[in-house]
């Protein structure tokens, strides 16, 4: 079953499928990439989703739903759902746990519900193009999204019917599908301007290791902000020049607001642009009253400039807390609809002070990113994934340097403690087995852990002496060496170098079926032709043949469902209609082969032959690489669909590996209503961190924290995920129950908490009360 | 299998080893080098590289994995680091941050406090704090941290005030 990757996005959502190590987007039944994130509850009683959704909105504004995801996972109180109650034309109200209600024909939803129901539109989309049941997905969020917000949104895809595997950020996700593949190193940032967030992110990448080294964002910062301040400029000339007043009529404001975004999008290429909206109101005798608006884009930078300034300064934010400057970046990304704006673009590059990547797709590449990660981590690929050896263990040497053992070693982890000095442990081959780790260290008191096979590295001289066999054990701590070992020495290069294996076991089993049930053949060309553009080797890859000239992106498609499919919008020629003459344009980039040398790449497959059916119309059950697996250069994460058979793979790098962090500090509550922060912002997950609570009166039994998240030093001024409650503590005086409180933070940056009774090694329970989304965790 | 048993090597030392010895880096290793060797790390240990691996296994091999960022995290950081050289030569082979935390459901400076006079001026103290008034809220804590003589826990916030009055007016 294929796992597909879902950008939920504020405004607009896509979902796309990726095998054999390429990510195709899953366009619906009219050939639109993009499903707008609306839902409309119909008098018929209907629900309607996506583009016939957004249709309603300035018909029954009422009673349809958007802009969901700026209010997801955030409490009632929170002074931005507060504020958006005001503005937005549908009802909102208080439901348990703080939590935020939309209603819409005498119904109260959840906001994940509403979310679901546009999630459960792109499963459906992806089940006629696959043509079989999805039921797992990745969904990208911003990178700044909070642990309840990713929760909440990891709860839409469970009521949609889909498990989530993970929690993607998506600046990482736009990373992943740019460079995937590419190999060597570079230094990328990612400036993510959607709908309604924005976020940037700056990673490394080297081979097929994304590390995500910094990561800020403003998830209250967007495109429908520059809507909505240019259609408030329209409602005052409105009420100058007609005296009509859109702000008592949200279903008016409603029009105004599609109007400015239409002005929004034909500005990007034009330099004015005009409206007219007819019959916005009536005369005496209904007469009736038409509004014509023009707007230059000089006028339009003015009334957006503010916001992309905002986005500076987070971006300067990132850059203090990774420690680099602007300039030190490789590559930089623009991903999202906003950056479609000229003004961002040039704002953007003379910030980084280079020009932007234009070969990605920025409505596109997140969905294809996820994609990317969803096929890496399940589904019929992953089965086929090579075990990842686990290399050998360090030998600790730490015998030099931990002292006698003291009454109590400071440790924050509640275990640990009273560790012997290892010098005074005699070497035991045969190890015992595994046990619980605080048993383990007791068990360590008297006989031993065995050495592990050494681990040594070429830089260390100091290590490969230590793990000589020649070595003898030290008495005196301090002046000691390191535990003997037994085995001799394995001398290894780089660190974790699996040991030789059989060809059998590291050749991929080659699947050349797989492709074979398929999409639509336009589907496969347009996807062919898209990654042309995107597997990013150094050649300029024309984007699409008869593309616009000079300008660095296309104009900004136009969600509205009157102007057609985005791809029509955003080139000249209807390609998107026309699968042969995709498919030729993608010809060029064939050149490309010889130029992927396999050195940048040794862990890689080399790329299939190249498929010269690609510059012919590609036929559905192609036995040749079909077209949506030919991306020449790229090497392949998988086992590739061509006929002749892959030399083993190497390494371990057939799958990217996505090192991600956590946006925001992760704190509790502590006395005089502070905030101690347990784990720092930008820390890479999963991690973890121990923290030791005591009773504070006698017989307590229960111990209630607060959590938070954010940076504030005072404990109210950050977003408060909820109430922590360790219960079952034995009764005792107080200050004599120490409870070891370990914070977990897991891939999808969600956290988990457990508690461990220092003295008694008993487990409390640990309750997480969720605020907003009235989960229990 | 010898996957199988290096895990259990790593968990077995984990708590023996140093920040440098599970990154596998000497002591005088550049940034980069530190870098490469928790992508090393990371490729072998990443949760994500074992999906098909039994629930047991992952928790073991992601428990390794979150050492490894506990260890990246503090050595990448270079006042981190510098903390960590000085704490390790003393043996800690753990950074230590943080304290003991009493916790109660009272989370007031007052309740932290013994005598009248201490509660009062503490109490003070929390008012002006819920404002948002820092320097105030100072004041009324040395109040409290006089009238309340040896109390380690109200010193403790009087200084995590102080800190935090001087590096906002600066």
């Amino acid at each position: 079953m294929t796992v597909v990757g879902i950008d939920l996005g504020t405004t607009n959502t896509a979902v796309a499928a990726a095998r054999g190590g390429r990510a195709v987007i899953l366009k619906d039944e009219a050939e639109r990439a993009l499903v707008p994130s609306v839902v409309s509850f119909h008098p018929s009683g209907e629900v309607l989703v996506g583009t016939a959704a957004k249709e309603r909105r300035t018909v029954d504004a009422k009673n349809t739903i958007f802009s969901v995801k700026r209010l997801i996972g955030r409490s009632w109180d929170n002074e931005h759902v507060q504020r958006a109650r005001e503005r937005l034309p549908f009802a909102m109200k208080e439901g348990p746990g703080k939590s935020t209600l939309v209603e819409a024909r005498g119904h109260a939803y959840t906001l994940a519900e509403i979310s679901a129901f546009v999630l459960g539109r792109v499963k459906e989309i992806a089940e006629a193009r696959l043509g079989e049941p999805v039921g797992e997905c990745v969904i990208t969020v911003p990178a700044n999204f909070n642990d309840l917000q990713r929760a909440a949104t990891k709860v839409a895809g469970r009521v949609a019917g889909l498990e989530v595997l993970r929690i993607l950020n998506e600046p990482t996700a736009a990373a992943l599908a740019y460079g995937f593949g590419k190999g060597g190193r570079e230094r990328i940032a990612v400036y993510d301007f959607g709908g309604g967030t924005f976020d940037v992110t700056l990673l490394d990448l080297s081979g097929n290791v994304f590390e995500v080294l910094a990561t800020a964002g403003d998830t209250f910062l967007g495109g429908d902000d520059i809507d909505r301040l240019l259609a408030e400029r329209m409602a005052e000339e409105l009420l100058r020049k007609q005296r009509l007043d859109a702000g008592q009529d949200a279903q008016l404001f409603e029009r105004l607001r599609a109007a400015a975004e239409e002005l929004k999008i034909e500005l990007t290429t034009t330099s004015v642009a005009r409206t007219t909206l007819r019959e916005v109101g009536h005369r005496a005798f209904g007469k009736p009253i038409d509004f014509e608006f023009q707007l230059t884009r000089t006028e339009l930078e003015t009334i957006a400039r503010p916001l992309v300034d905002r986005t500076l300064d987070v971006c300067r934010e990132a850059l203090g807390v990774a420690g680099l400057e602007a300039r030190d970046f490789d590559q930089l990304l623009l991903v999202g609809g906003s950056t479609r704006l000229p003004l961002v673009q040039s704002t953007i590059a003379g910030f980084f002070g280079r020009p932007a990547d234009t070969r990605i797709h920025p409505d596109e590449v997140v969905a294809l990113g996820a994609a990317l990660q969803a096929a890496a981590l399940g589904g019929k690929e992953a089965s086929k994934r090579r075990p990842v050896e686990i290399p050998a263990a360090p030998v600790p040497r730490a015998s030099q340097q931990v002292p006698p053992p003291r009454k109590e070693l400071p440790s924050w982890s509640g275990s640990g403690a009273r560790r012997p000095p290892l010098a005074s442990i005699p070497p035991q081959t045969d190890l015992p087995p595994l046990r619980p780790r605080q048993r383990t260290l007791l068990h360590l008191g008297a006989p031993a852990p065995a050495p592990a096979p050494p681990r040594t590295t070429e830089h260390s001289l100091l290590s490969r002496l230590e793990a000589s066999p020649s070595a003898a054990p030290a008495t005196t701590p301090g002046g000691g060496t390191s535990p003997p070992t037994s085995p001799p020495p394995v001398l290894r290069g780089a660190p974790p170098a699996p040991p030789p294996r059989s060809s059998a076991e590291t050749s991929m089993p080659l699947e050349p079926e797989e492709l074979e049930i398929d999409e639509p053949i336009d589907l496969r060309a347009d996807a062919a032709a898209f990654f042309e553009d995107l597997s990013g080797t150094h050649e300029p890859a024309p984007r699409r043949a008869p593309a616009g000239p000079a300008a660095p992106r296309a104009p900004m498609p136009t969600p509205a469902a009157g102007r057609g499919a985005p791809l029509a919008a955003r080139s000249t020629a209807p390609v998107s209609t026309a699968p042969v003459s995709t498919a030729s344009v993608a010809a060029p980039p064939t050149a490309r082969v010889p130029t992927a040398p396999a050195s940048t790449a040794p862990a890689f497959t080399p790329p299939p032959p190249v498929p010269s059916a690609r510059s012919s119309a590609p036929k559905l059950h192609s036995s040749v690489p079909p077209a949506i697996g030919a991306r020449p250069g790229a090497p392949l994460p998988l086992a590739p669909q061509s006929a002749p058979p892959a030399p083993p793979v190497h390494g371990t790098h057939e799958l990217p590996l996505l090192i991600d962090v956590t946006p925001l500090a992760l704190g509790v509550e502590v006395v005089g209503g502070f905030c101690d922060t347990i784990i720092e912002r930008n820390t890479p997950v999963p991690c973890e961190r121990t923290r030791e609570f005591t009773t504070a009166r006698d017989g307590q039994t229960t111990v209630r924290v607060r959590v938070s998240q954010g940076q504030a030093d005072r404990f109210v001024d950050n977003t408060l995920l909820g109430d922590l409650t360790l219960s079952g503590l034995r009764s005792a005086a107080r200050g004599e129950v120490v409870l070891a409180v370990t914070f977990a933070l897991d891939e999808s940056g969600l956290l988990h908490v457990s508690a461990v009774d220092k003295e008694t090694g008993a487990s409390a329970r640990a309750e997480l009360r969720l605020v907003a989304i009235d989960e229990v965790r | 299998m010898p996957s199988r048993a290096n895990l259990e090597r790593w968990l077995r030392v984990l708590d023996l080893t140093s920040y440098y010895e599970i990154l596998g880096v000497p002591r005088h290793a550049s940034d980069a080098a530190i870098r490469d060797a928790f992508h090393q790390f990371g490729a072998a240990f990443h949760p994500d590289r074992h999906r098909d691996a039994d629930d047991e296994t992952r928790r073991e091999i992601s428990q390794v994995f979150r050492r490894g960022v506990e260890a990246y995290r503090v050595l990448r950081d270079p006042t981190l680091r510098a903390r960590y050289d000085l704490d390790l030569s003393q043996g800690r082979l753990r950074l230590e941050v943080g304290g003991r935390e009493p916790t109660s459901d009272d989370h007031s400076l007052r309740a932290l406090c013994v005598t009248p006079a201490g509660r009062l001026y503490a109490g003070r103290a929390d008012q002006h704090l819920e404002r948002g008034d820092f320097l105030a809220a100072l004041g009324a804590l040395e109040q409290a941290s006089d009238a309340e003589g040896e109390n380690p826990a109200l010193a403790e916030r009087l200084a995590a005030l102080r800190h935090l009055t001087t590096s906002r007016s600066s």
